[in-house]
């Protein structure tokens, strides 16, 4: 290739180059989020933190019976529930789920000392994960 | 005229951005969401902490308060702000740089390929066609759709690979290259993968030695010593701590996965699909039919034995347990390769090798005609194959990507931080609120306290036996440092609720670990206290990887004044840098006034100690039974309770290992019904039978781990809501891990019934 024409295909490269990355960058800069959810109201958070207390019994029980005898699961099958939970009311209340989480948090340290699960059980993955 | 094109860098890296870009094109505009999927949870909340923890606090991300209780980051293997990633992030949030990490990986790791690739493809328009085709292969679909954004960092594999070739061809920047490729990626949490890498580089290595002429290979193979070392080295300030927390920590993996020929076909070869909102192993580490025809096509050279041979190997490895002998067993006998986890993530590095191949297909197309037009024709079919595949993975990556499920963090900072009960599920929006999640998941056992609470009303506090000595006042907070101010009227002990870990300090008293809480020992009196966190292990790590970039600076530079660094006259300069490194390394581990990190426990998932004490062996809760297996196993005693009122039965296993076992051994634990009383069969929608096997106790060490000649206590749980009425046995023996492979013989009854050498240990009735 002669000279010149090796210099233009290096400038329409680097040029090309350029082109991609201020395109990505600038898209994923820009992109959009979708409007923030409202916040709750305070009734609202009293309702989602005594829902919660209401059912973890009962997550309790189907964790305690899926993972007899090893903690660790047990309370992550907890979670799981709850996860499950919180995002059900968010989605369905038009909240975020972090208004969700926040108001079960305060529920369990307004009521500190009661059967919550607010103490740690050490993470131990299960040796087999497939 | 293309092979110059190809040959030209601009051009080129053009080419891969415009694939790069089509990679990511609809994505783009879900870049500020959060995938929802469940490891994004841990995996994105360690980035996210870090990006906030410079940005909102202007601190290093050293310690990570918002998970688990709290850890040091740098010590976590899946943490990859430790590479330049992290600027992504600084610039433009932690969500929106998740996609332009893809896409600027996507573009080093095709750049990486076809230098790679050309090391030994004369033909440059073959390596650029077949360079996309491994970084872009399903399996990079697979990590975004489940948020393993870590997993990209395999797109310098390549780089890696290159950089030992060149060290063998006894060109030092081989050195550099490898090292900081390697280096970066652990920095990129990929410290599970490296074991992977080291067997590929080694592999790598060995080709790229044979190789040289006869008379250049001591110097080669010293170059290779040198490359191995300065990766190392230059790893430091990610190996040292995260060396010392899986020390303390192991990551323990049990089962035998494994794959037939025609599932890791359908892995290459069928297009990736999702499946209860999941990946399966269909089309998981796709590269398309026509990839695979081009290795077949590029078998016939000469030149590919070698690339296929190593493809062979990874094929065989990622079979795991289902091809007899198993390569993948054998290789987890070895004590850093038994925590690997999936087999079939050796197909990622078969297609890496078996690129080779490929491109020399295209580079050749000699075969169906010796003309010109024979040689175009083919050449065009070939290609238009290969970029065909890439299209289909391109189209794939986008299908799936955009099937994730999002969602939106919404920052809602609390005015101070707290610990709360959190859930690992959600963990991410606990962080956004600037509050920890004791909820807790990974995959080694991240040392947690239990005295860790998610109800506080403050998160420092008196010891209990100290509560009336005074009053603890946070003054300050931030996730490397907090400010007290404590007033006493008598020596006390002041907890944070937050886990100990090495390089806690204080500005007064003494920093402990209070059964795993962080705790400061204080004198009486008013004082204000600041603790700090600076682990040595990461001031240590950072020095050693510092001396090693400017020994390798060193090295390359002499190197292209005086050409070879192993000449006679250079070799004892190039040897003195590389071992500087190691001696800046011995000076800071002998030097460091950091606690370190207690032997792992042994414990059952119940929380209970697995160990007995020696002194306890003699009055234990439970029936003598005394049986002695063909393995050097012993079971002791036993003891069945339950069920309870859940249909939760307790077993307890007491075992002594007396001698070697493999680390393959298992327990076979079967939960029978008693069927020699002429009881009939289990009615429809009951069990005559559980089964409880386990290679693991307690999910924290291997039974092969087991300390010689103590006494352990295996302690684990079977639900039995669905056992049939009858009377029930409890039998226990030992075998290979596959099941597969027999039962050990017991050679001893003692006390026990014996049925099919197994011993029994217990006995119920369901009523």
């Amino acid at each position: 290739m002669p000279p010149a024409v090796e210099r233009a295909a290096d400038i329409a490269g680097l040029l090309a180059i350029a082109v991609c990355i201020t395109v990505v960058v600038h898209r994923a800069a820009t992109a959009p989020l979708p409007p923030p959810p409202r916040a709750a109201t305070a009734a609202e958070r009293t309702s989602f933190a005594a829902e919660a207390r209401r059912r973890e019994g009962d997550w309790r029980v189907k964790a305690a019976n899926d993972f007899p005898a090893d903690q660790w699961s047990q309370r992550d099958a907890f979670h799981g529930h709850e996860a499950q939970f919180v995002r059900d009311l968010a989605r369905g209340s038009g909240v975020s789920y972090e208004e969700v989480l926040g108001a079960i948090d305060a529920d369990i340290h307004r009521n500190r000392g009661s059967d919550r699960n607010a103490e740690v059980v050490p993470c131990k993955p299960r040796p087999v994960f497939d | 005229m293309i092979s110059r094109l190809s040959s030209r860098l601009s051009l080129r890296l053009a080419f891969f951005a415009l694939l790069a870009t089509a990679l990511v094109w609809h994505i783009l505009p879900d870049a500020a969401r959060l995938n929802e999927f469940r490891d994004v949870h841990h995996l994105f909340l360690y980035e996210r902490s870090a990006i906030d923890t410079i940005r909102r606090y202007g601190e290093l991300p050293l310690w990570n308060p918002y998970y688990c209780g709290g850890f040091d980051a740098v010590a976590a293997p899946q943490t990859r702000f430790l590479s330049p990633t992290l600027l992504l992030g600084l610039l433009f949030g932690a969500e929106r740089a998740e996609i332009l990490t893809v896409f600027f990986f996507a573009m080093i790791g095709m750049e990486g390929m076809y230098r790679w690739l050309r090391l030994r493809v004369d033909e440059p328009a073959a390596a650029l066609l077949i360079a996309p085709i491994f970084a872009l292969s399903g399996q990079y679909a697979v990590a975004y759709f489940r948020g393993w954004i870590q997993f990209f960092g395999f797109q310098l594999v390549p780089w890696i690979l290159l950089g030992i070739t060149l060290a063998a061809r006894r060109k030092p920047i081989g050195i550099a290259i490898s090292s900081v490729a390697f280096a970066t990626m652990l920095g990129f949490a990929g410290f599970f993968a490296a074991p992977m890498i080291a067997i590929a580089a080694v592999l790598e290595a060995l080709r790229a030695l044979a190789e040289q002429p006869r008379g250049a290979r001591g110097r080669s193979l010293m170059m290779l010593a040198t490359t191995a070392s300065f990766m190392l080295t230059v790893s430091m300030l990610r190996l040292w701590p995260v060396g010392e927390t899986l020390i303390s920590a192991p990551r323990i993996m049990a089962g035998t996965p494994g794959f037939t020929p025609r599932a890791l076909l359908s892995a290459l070869a069928d297009l990736l699909v999702l499946k209860d909102g999941n990946t399966g192993m269909q089309g998981s580490f796709y590269v398309g039919a026509a990839f695979l025809g081009l290795v077949a096509l590029g078998a016939h050279d000469r030149r590919s034995v070698r690339a296929l041979v190593i493809v062979a190997i990874f094929v065989w490895l990622a079979a795991g347990y289902a091809r007899q002998p198993s390569l993948f067993a054998l290789l987890r006998e070895v004590p850093v390769f038994a925590a690997l986890r999936y087999p079939e993530r050796f197909l990622w590095l078969a297609t890496l090798f078996a690129s080779e191949p490929a491109a020399r297909a295209l580079a050749g197309a000699p075969i169906l005609g010796g003309g010109r037009t024979w040689r175009v024709g083919v050449w065009l079919v070939l290609g238009a194959a290969a970029l065909t595949t890439i299209g289909r993975q391109v189209r794939a990556f986008e299908r799936v990507a955009t099937q994730r499920e999002l969602g939106v963090v919404t920052e809602q900072r609390s005015d101070d931080f707290h610990q709360a009960r959190g859930n690992r599920w959600l963990a991410v929006h606990f962080q956004s609120q600037g509050i920890g999640s004791l909820g807790c998941y990974e995959t080694h056992r991240l040392a947690q306290s239990t005295l860790l609470r998610g109800d506080l009303p403050a998160e420092e506090y008196l010891a209990p036996n100290a509560i009336d000595a005074g009053s603890v006042t946070r003054t300050s907070w931030s996730p490397n440092r907090i400010k007290l101010h404590v007033e006493l009227s008598r020596p006390a002990r002041v907890l944070v609720n937050q886990n100990w870990a090495p390089g806690w300090h204080a500005t007064a008293g003494t920093v402990v670990s209070n059964e795993g809480l962080i705790a400061v020992d204080l004198p009486a009196g008013s004082q204000d206290v600041e603790l700090w966190f600076m682990p040595r292990s990461t001031l240590g790590g950072g020095a050693v990887t510092t001396v090693s970039l400017l020994a390798i600076a060193f090295i390359v530079w002499r190197g292209r004044r005086r050409g070879e660094s192993f000449s006679s006259r250079q070799r004892s300069l190039t040897a003195l840098a590389a071992l500087v490194p190691w001696l800046v390394a011995g000076v800071a581990y002998a030097s460091s006034p950091d606690d370190r990190w207690p032997p792992p426990r042994m414990t059952n998932a119940s929380g209970s100690p697995a160990l007995v004490d020696v002194s306890s062996e003699s009055q234990l809760p439970a029936t003598p039974i005394g049986a002695r297996y063909a393995l050097p196993l012993r079971v002791e005693a036993g003891r069945v309770s339950g069920p309870d009122d859940r249909s939760n039965l307790t077993i307890e296993i007491y075992l002594r290992r007396q001698g070697h076992i493999p680390r393959s051994t298992t327990m076979f634990v079967h939960v029978e019904r008693r069927g020699d009383d002429g009881q009939p069969a289990a009615p429809k929608g009951k069990e005559d039978f559980f089964n409880a096997d386990h290679q693991v106790v307690g999910g924290s060490f291997y039974l092969s781990d087991a300390p010689l000649d103590r006494l352990v206590r295996d302690e684990f749980g079977v639900h039995v809501d669905k056992a049939a009425q009858g009377v029930w046995d409890v039998w226990v023996t030992f075998g290979h891990v596959s099941g597969t492979q027999g039962r050990s013989r017991v050679t001893d009854p003692g006390g026990a019934t014996i049925s099919a050498d197994r011993a029994r240990v217990g006995t119920f009735v369901i009523r």
